[in-house]
C-alpha cells in the first residue's frame, strides 16, 4: 500500500485574489440580509385558487329510494364466470387479470349460488338512521353527513368546553395514546324510553337535547359522556385492545355498539382479533366477530384480524356489513331484538362472509368504511383495489385496480340519481419501490368502475406513516355544494399536506392549500344557522382549525395539544375530539 | 411558470454577475464564481417564493445551504482553522436537521445521521472543487454538478417529488454560466467550492428525503468521493504523506494542512498527464456509476445492495487510475480481486436482501465490466509478455 499510494505535493495554502476582508464581511452581510428574507418566507399556509365553474350548483337533488337494483340492468353488466368450488370471477378493471371471489357460510363452507331472499339495501343518506345524530363513520351510508344539526356561528371562534381524560396503549412496536385514524366520536340523541333502559340520569332523561358520546379509543374501553358538559353518563365499558377506527350504533336507535379491534396487543400481553358487539344497556360486551378467520388470504405472516371499517346496517333487513382487514367483506343477520320497556337488547349474529383476490393483491385487507347506495356496497382496500358488490348475494359486480393502496373511505354522491363515488389512494408500494409517488384522487362511477376524472398530487412515501389520501373526502353542500374537498398527507414535505377543493363534476381546482402540518383527519363541513358552511378539521401539530370553505382560509384555530388523527363529529355547535394529548375534547364553535 | 421565471432570474443574475466581475478584473473574469452562484440561487428562491412556485422545504434546505457556503468561503478567506470550521459546519447542518427533525419532516436518528454524512459530503465537496481549481480545470465541478443535477432531475421526474425538480431546475440554471465563465488558471475563487457544495447538499437531502435512496443521491459524486478519501487516507498512511504533513510545523497546523486541498488527488494526477484522458476516465466512470444507479432503481434493487453494486466500477476507477496500482502485474491483480471480493459481497447482500437472479448478476456484471476494461487499457500489465522465440 505505502508503495501504492501516490506521492502527496506540496500541501500550501494559495492567497486568495478574493479582495480584502471587508468586501468578505460586505458579501456576508448581503447574503445574511438574503437568507434572513428567504427563512422568513418559509412556514405559512399558501393558498392558491382556481375556478368555480359550477358554483352555486349542486350537481342534483334526486333523492334515492331504499329498494334494490337488478344486476342485469346495469350499464354493460356481465355475469360472472363460475370457476368451481363455489368461486366466480370477471375481470378487474385498470389491471390485467380477473377478481375472483368466493362466499362462505359460518361453518366456511363455500357456497355455490348464494341466493338470499332477503334484500338488504339503503336509500339516500338522509334515511339511514332513525334517530338524530352521526352514528357510524361519516354519519350515513353515503359517508357523507359527519356533523348533524345546525348551528348559531356569530364570532367564528373555537373554545374548548370540557376535556376528558383517556389513556394509550403500547402494541405493534409502537405507541398510540389518546384517539387516531379514524377514531369519529358517535354522538346520539336517544329516544326517552332508550335513555330509561339504559339507567341514564333522570335529567337526561327527561332532556330533551340530551345527547350521548358514545367513544371507542385506542386504550380499549368505550368511553360514554354527555355533550352537554363531557360528564360521565355510564361508567366506560373497560377494554384491553385498542380501538382504531370508528364505531356504529344501531340506527334503529337500539343501544346496541359495534366496533371494531384496531389492535390485538397491549404492552406485553396478546389478545385476540375481534369485532365487539356492546349491548348498551348492560355496558358490556355481548357478542363478537372473530378476525382470525381460516378463510382469510391474508398472512402477515400470521395473519392480522382488525376491524378498522365502521360497519353499515340496513334496519329494514336487520343486516350488518363489515368488511375485515383480514380481507373478508362480513354480512351478518344480526337477529337483533329491543324491547325499552323491558330495557333489555339482544343480538345473536349469523354470518355470510366473501373472501377475493385480484392479481394485485398482496396484502388482502379492508381498512376503509364500505358506501352503500340500494343494494350496491364499495370499498377500497390495502392492495389498492375498489370493489363493488351485490349487498344481497355478496357477488362483485365490477372491481377496479386504483394502483396503489386504499385506505380512504369512498363517499357517494347519488345526488343526479346514479351513484358517484370520489375516493383516493396512498403512497404505498409505488413509494417502496422509488416510483410515481403521486395520490390519485378520482371521481367513479358506482354502477360501471369508470374513473369520471382523475387528479393527481404528489405525496412523500413514508413506510410508518402513509402519504397521500388517508382522510375521507368531504362532500360540499349548500354553497358549497359544488365542490368536494381532499385532505392529503405529506405532499409538499413528510411533515406538510394540501387541502384541495375540486369541482365535483369536472376535478378542476378551486382551491388549494398548502398546510404547514399534513393531516389524516378527515374534514367536515358545519351548516350555519347563517345559511354559510363552516369547515373543520385537524392536523398532525395538534391544531384544530374552522375554515372557510369558499377560500380555504382559517377563520380561527385552536391546540387540543397534539396530534389530531381522529376525525370530528359535530352535533349543532359542539364538536367532539380526541387527540394524541390522551383527552377527549368537547368544543364550541361559537 | 413561476419556476421558469426564477430560473430565467437565477440564471440572469449568475451570469450578470460573472460577467460584472470579468469587467472589474480588466477584461478577465474574476474570482466571484461563487458570489454569483449565491446571488443567483437567493435571487431564484425569492422569486419562486414570491411567484408561489417554491415549497416550505426547498426554502428550509437552500438558505441553510446559502449560509453554510458563505460561512466557509469567509472563514476560509480569513484563514481559520479547519476544525472552527468544521464546528460553525457542523451547527449549521445540525440546526437545519434538528428543524427538519421538529417538523417531524425524519426522525432523530435520521437527522443525526443527515448531519454526520452531510458533514462529510460537504467537506469532499469543497475539497474535491478546490483542487480542481488548483489544477486550472474549473469547469470540472460545474460539469459534474451539472451531470449530477441532470441525473436527480431524472429522478426528481420519476418519483415525482413536488420541489425536488424545481430545485434541480434552480441549481442547474446557476450552474450553467460556470461552463461558459469559469475564472482562467491561477484564479481562485474560494467561495465556489462551498456554495457548490452547500446546493449539492440542499438537492441531495431534498431528495433523500423525497425517497430517493442513500446511494442513488450519491451516485453522481461516488467516484469523486472515493478519489478524495483515498487521498485523505494517502496522506496519513504513506510515509511521504505523513512527512508532508509534518512540515507544517505543529500537528495542529498538520490537521489544517490535511483537510486543505492541494494537488495529490488521483484524478488530478491522472489528468497531469494528459488532461483530455484523465477528465475522459472521470466522466466515464461516473457516467458508469450513474447509469448503474438508473439501471438499479428501474428494477427496483434494495439500496444496500445498490450502493455494494456502484462501488464496484468507483473502486474500478481507482484502481485504473492510480498507476501504483495499475502498473505492476501483482499490484493490479490483487487490486482486482479485492474489487472482485467487494463484488462477490454485494453478491451475498442482494442474495439476502433481494433474491432475484437479475440483481445477484448486478455487481458480478460491474467487475466483469472493470475486469474487462482492465484488459483494455492495461494489457500490458496484466498479461505475461509472449517469450522471445
Amino acid at each position: 500500500m505505502t508503495s501504492a499510494a501516490p506521492r502527496p505535493r506540496a500541501v500550501r495554502h494559495r492567497p486568495s485574489r478574493v479582495g480584502a476582508h471587508g468586501r468578505a464581511l460586505g458579501t456576508a452581510a448581503l447574503a445574511i440580509t438574503l437568507s434572513v428574507a428567504l427563512a422568513g418566507c418559509a412556514g405559512s399556509d399558501t393558498i392558491a385558487t382556481g375556478s368555480r365553474p359550477s358554483a352555486g350548483q349542486a350537481p342534483g337533488t334526486s333523492l334515492t329510494q331504499r329498494a334494490a337494483l337488478a344486476l342485469a340492468s346495469l350499464p354493460g353488466y356481465q355475469p360472472p364466470a363460475a370457476l368451481g368450488n363455489g368461486s366466480r370471477g370477471r375481470p378487474l378493471l385498470g389491471a390485467d387479470g380477473d377478481i375472483t371471489w368466493t362466499v362462505y357460510d359460518q361453518q366456511n363452507k363455500p357456497i355455490d349460488n348464494y341466493d338470499p331472499k332477503q334484500q338488504v339495501a339503503w336509500g339516500s343518506g338522509s334515511e339511514y338512521t332513525e334517530i338524530p345524530g352521526v352514528l357510524t363513520f361519516r354519519g350515513n351510508n353515503a359517508r357523507s353527513a359527519p356533523s348533524f344539526g345546525t348551528a348559531n356561528i356569530t364570532d367564528k371562534k373555537l373554545s374548548i368546553a370540557w376535556t376528558h381524560d383517556i389513556g394509550a396503549v403500547s402494541a405493534d412496536g409502537s405507541y398510540f395514546p389518546g384517539a387516531g385514524w379514524t377514531g369519529q366520536p358517535l354522538l346520539v340523541k336517544w329516544p326517552a324510553d332508550t335513555k330509561k333502559a339504559m339507567k341514564l340520569t333522570a335529567a337526561q332523561v327527561a332532556d330533551p337535547a340530551f345527547v350521548e358520546v358514545v367513544y371507542p379509543v385506542f386504550d380499549g374501553s368505550v368511553y360514554r359522556l354527555s355533550l352537554a358538559d363531557g360528564s360521565v353518563t355510564r361508567p366506560k365499558i373497560e377494554g384491553k385492545w385498542g380501538f382504531k377506527g370508528t364505531g356504529s350504533i344501531d340506527p334503529r336507535g337500539y343501544p346496541l355498539l359495534y366496533a371494531g379491534q384496531g389492535l390485538n396487543e397491549n404492552g406485553n400481553e396478546k389478545g385476540p382479533w375481534q369485532y365487539h358487539v356492546f349491548d348498551l344497556i348492560q355496558n358490556k360486551q355481548v357478542a363478537k366477530i372473530s378476525g382470525t378467520d381460516d378463510v382469510s388470504h391474508r398472512q402477515d405472516p400470521v395473519g392480522w384480524g382488525a376491524f378498522d371499517s365502521s360497519a353499515l346496517i340496513d334496519r329494514r333487513s336487520d343486516t350488518l356489513i363489515e368488511p375485515g382487514e383480514n380481507g373478508i367483506v362480513y354480512k351478518a343477520k344480526l337477529n337483533a331484538t329491543f324491547d325499552a320497556k323491558a330495557g333489555k337488547v339482544s343480538v345473536k349474529p349469523e354470518l355470510t362472509k366473501m373472501t377475493y383476490r385480484t392479481p394485485v393483491s398482496r396484502q388482502y385487507g379492508i381498512e376503509s368504511s364500505a358506501a352503500a347506495w340500494k343494494n350496491l356496497m364499495w370499498a377500497t382496500d390495502n392492495d389498492g383495489n375498489m370493489i363493488c358488490w351485490d349487498a344481497r348475494t355478496l357477488e362483485i359486480v365490477w372491481a377496479r385496480a386504483l394502483g396503489d393502496n386504499s385506505d380512504s373511505t369512498p363517499v357517494l354522491d347519488d345526488s343526479t340519481g346514479r351513484p358517484f363515488l370520489f375516493t383516493g389512494n396512498s403512497v404505498g408500494w409505488r413509494g417502496a419501490e422509488r416510483r410515481d409517488q403521486v395520490a390519485n384522487l378520482r371521481k367513479i362511477d358506482g354502477l360501471t368502475g369508470d374513473v369520471v376524472w382523475q387528479y393527481d398530487l404528489p405525496a412523500y412515501y413514508d413506510f410508518h406513516v402513509k402519504g397521500g389520501l388517508l382522510s375521507t373526502p368531504l362532500l360540499g353542500r349548500g354553497e358549497v355544494s359544488d365542490l368536494v374537498f381532499f385532505n392529503v398527507g405529506k405532499t409538499t414535505a413528510p411533515s406538510e399536506g394540501t387541502m384541495v377543493a375540486l369541482d365535483q363534476r369536472t376535478g378542476q381546482v378551486a382551491w388549494s392549500r398548502n398546510l404547514e402540518h399534513y393531516s389524516w383527519s378527515s374534514p367536515v363541513l358545519i351548516h350555519g344557522a347563517d345559511g354559510h358552511e363552516y369547515g373543520v378539521f385537524g392536523d398532525s401539530a395538534g391544531l384544530l382549525h374552522l375554515f372557510d370553505p369558499n377560500t380555504g382560509k382559517d377563520y380561527t384555530t385552536i391546540s387540543l395539544g397534539a396530534n389530531v388523527e381522529a376525525s370530528v363529529s359535530v352535533f349543532d355547535n359542539m364538536i367532539v375530539v380526541a387527540s394524541y394529548d390522551q383527552k377527549i375534547f368537547g368544543i364550541k364553535v361559537s | 411558470m413561476a419556476v421558469l421565471v426564477a430560473c430565467v432570474l437565477a440564471l440572469a443574475v449568475t451570469t450578470g454577475v460573472l460577467i460584472w466581475s470579468r469587467g472589474r478584473a480588466g477584461g478577465r473574469a474574476g474570482a466571484a464564481s461563487g458570489l454569483a452562484v449565491l446571488l443567483g440561487t437567493a435571487a431564484g428562491a425569492l422569486a419562486l417564493w414570491a411567484l408561489g412556485g417554491g415549497t416550505n422545504l426547498i426554502l428550509i434546505v437552500l438558505v441553510p445551504a446559502l449560509l453554510l457556503g458563505l460561512a466557509e468561503a469567509v472563514l476560509t478567506a480569513r484563514s481559520v482553522h479547519w476544525f472552527w470550521r468544521l464546528i460553525v459546519q457542523g451547527v449549521v447542518i445540525l440546526g437545519t436537521m434538528a428543524y427538519e427533525w421538529r417538523r417531524g419532516d425524519l426522525f432523530a436518528s435520521g437527522a443525526a445521521m443527515a448531519t454526520v454524512v452531510g458533514l462529510l459530503a460537504f467537506n469532499v465537496i469543497v475539497f474535491a472543487v478546490g483542487a480542481a481549481q488548483l489544477s486550472s480545470a474549473p469547469r470540472v465541478p460545474a460539469a459534474l454538478g451539472l451531470f449530477g443535477t441532470g441525473y436527480l432531475l431524472l429522478v426528481a421526474l420519476g418519483l415525482p417529488n413536488p420541489g425536488l425538480r424545481t430545485l434541480a431546475l434552480l441549481v442547474a440554471a446557476v450552474t450553467v454560466p460556470l461552463l461558459i465563465f469559469a475564472p482562467p488558471a491561477g484564479l481562485i475563487d474560494r467561495a465556489l467550492g462551498p456554495v457548490l457544495a452547500g446546493l449539492a447538499l440542499a438537492l441531495a437531502y431534498y431528495a433523500w428525503l423525497g425517497n430517493a435512496s442513500p446511494a442513488m443521491v450519491v451516485a453522481p459524486l461516488l467516484v469523486v468521493v472515493i478519489d478524495v478519501v483515498f487521498t485523505l487516507g494517502a496522506r496519513l498512511a504513506t510515509a511521504s504523506g505523513r512527512a508532508q504533513l509534518g512540515t507544517a510545523g505543529s500537528w495542529w497546523r498538520a490537521v489544517d494542512a490535511w483537510a486543505t486541498p492541494s494537488d495529490d488527488l488521483v484524478a488530478q494526477r491522472a489528468s497531469a498527464g494528459s488532461q483530455l484522458t484523465g477528465l475522459l476516465w472521470l466522466a466515464g466512470g461516473t457516467l458508469v456509476v450513474v447509469a448503474l444507479s438508473l439501471l438499479q432503481w428501474w428494477i427496483g434493487v434494495p439500496w444496500l445492495v445498490e450502493a455494494a453494486v456502484l462501488l464496484v466500477p468507483a473502486l474500478g476507477w481507482l484502481v485504473l487510475q492510480v498507476p501504483a496500482l495499475s502498473a505492476g502485474r501483482q499490484t493490479l491483480l490483487v487490486s482486482l480481486g479485492v474489487l472482485s471480493g467487494v463484488a462477490l459481497l454485494a453478491v451475498a447482500a442482494a442474495w439476502r436482501l433481494d433474491g432475484r437472479l437479475l440483481v445477484m448478476a448486478l455487481p458480478v456484471l460491474a467487475a466483469a465490466l472493470v475486469w474487462g476494461v482492465a484488459l483494455l487499457t492495461r494489457r500490458e500489465a496484466l498479461l505475461p509478455t509472449p517469450a522471445a522465440v
